[in-house]
């Protein structure tokens, strides 16, 4: 009996550490549109944002949600026909102000939706800045990459083995 | 030469605009260029840079774009 306790005990602390992490991820994970709407609030701080990734040439962004995206993109292929209003859909977008370890694979991130640990910043763009793929908003979050490949080890994994075949040093 | 507003908020070329700068797209070694003519957005290219779809695409690209330059 003293036995079948301890084992249990070793089982379940083995298994709640790991629970109350990704509970925990999704609680304090805010929306793109929570941080665009109190931008003075989250400005230097950082923050956890969950969202939807675009990762392309003209573009790197996290957008609300993968729905909310696809819905935007309708909206815009039928070219203004709809009685669309653009501005009513800044708040959903987010700068991503550093996608360098990103951009080596942008396809790996491209339509992910991630949980993002970084500092965000509500003066990104300013009259005298021009990011010719930031959102329409001036805020942006600048990724902490330590934090994310801790989170999604396995997107990062293409990114190591591509650098180590291609070192000269590793045969 | 086509952009793509979808990506970035429904500005796909024209970010410069909002600096007041026109913005020139190059491809496959021919420019074209993203203005604003009297409240009017533009693209004006080299002919044959575009096929048919590329231009209805572009078109329809122009029309969305100008939404970002209307007043509210």
């Amino acid at each position: 009996m003293n036995i079948c306790k301890a084992l249990l005990g070793a089982v379940l602390a083995a298994a709640l550490p790991s629970g109350r992490l990704q509970a925990s991820e999704h609680e304090a994970a805010l929306s793109p549109s929570a941080l665009n709407g109190n931008p003075s609030q989250y400005n230097r701080k950082t923050v956890t944002v969950r969202g939807c990734i675009t990762l392309v040439a003209e573009g790197r962004n996290i957008y609300e949600s993968q729905n909310i995206k696809a819905e935007f993109d309708r909206h815009v292929a039928a070219g203004g026909a709809d009685n669309f209003k653009p501005r009513e859909w800044d708040k959903y977008c987010l700068t991503i102000a550093n996608p360098g370890p990103m951009d080596k694979h942008p396809s790996v991130f491209d339509k992910q939706t991630l949980t993002i640990k970084g500092k965000f910043v509500d003066d990104y763009l300013t009259p005298r800045t021009l990011d010719l793929g930031a959102c329409p908003l001036p805020t942006a979050i600048f990724i902490d990459y330590t934090d994310l490949r801790k989170r999604y080890p396995a997107l990062f994994h293409e990114d190591r083995r591509t650098r180590c075949s291609r070192s000269p040093w590793t045969q | 030469m086509v952009d793509d507003p979808k990506s970035n908020g429904n500005y796909g070329d024209t970010q410069s605009l909002r600096a007041g700068m026109p913005m020139a797209t190059v491809s496959r070694g021919q420019v074209g260029w993203h203005e604003m003519q009297d409240g009017q957005l533009q693209f004006t290219y080299p002919a044959g840079a575009l096929n048919g779809s590329q231009n209805q695409q572009m078109q329809n690209n122009l029309n969305v774009e100008q939404l970002n330059f209307q007043q509210p």
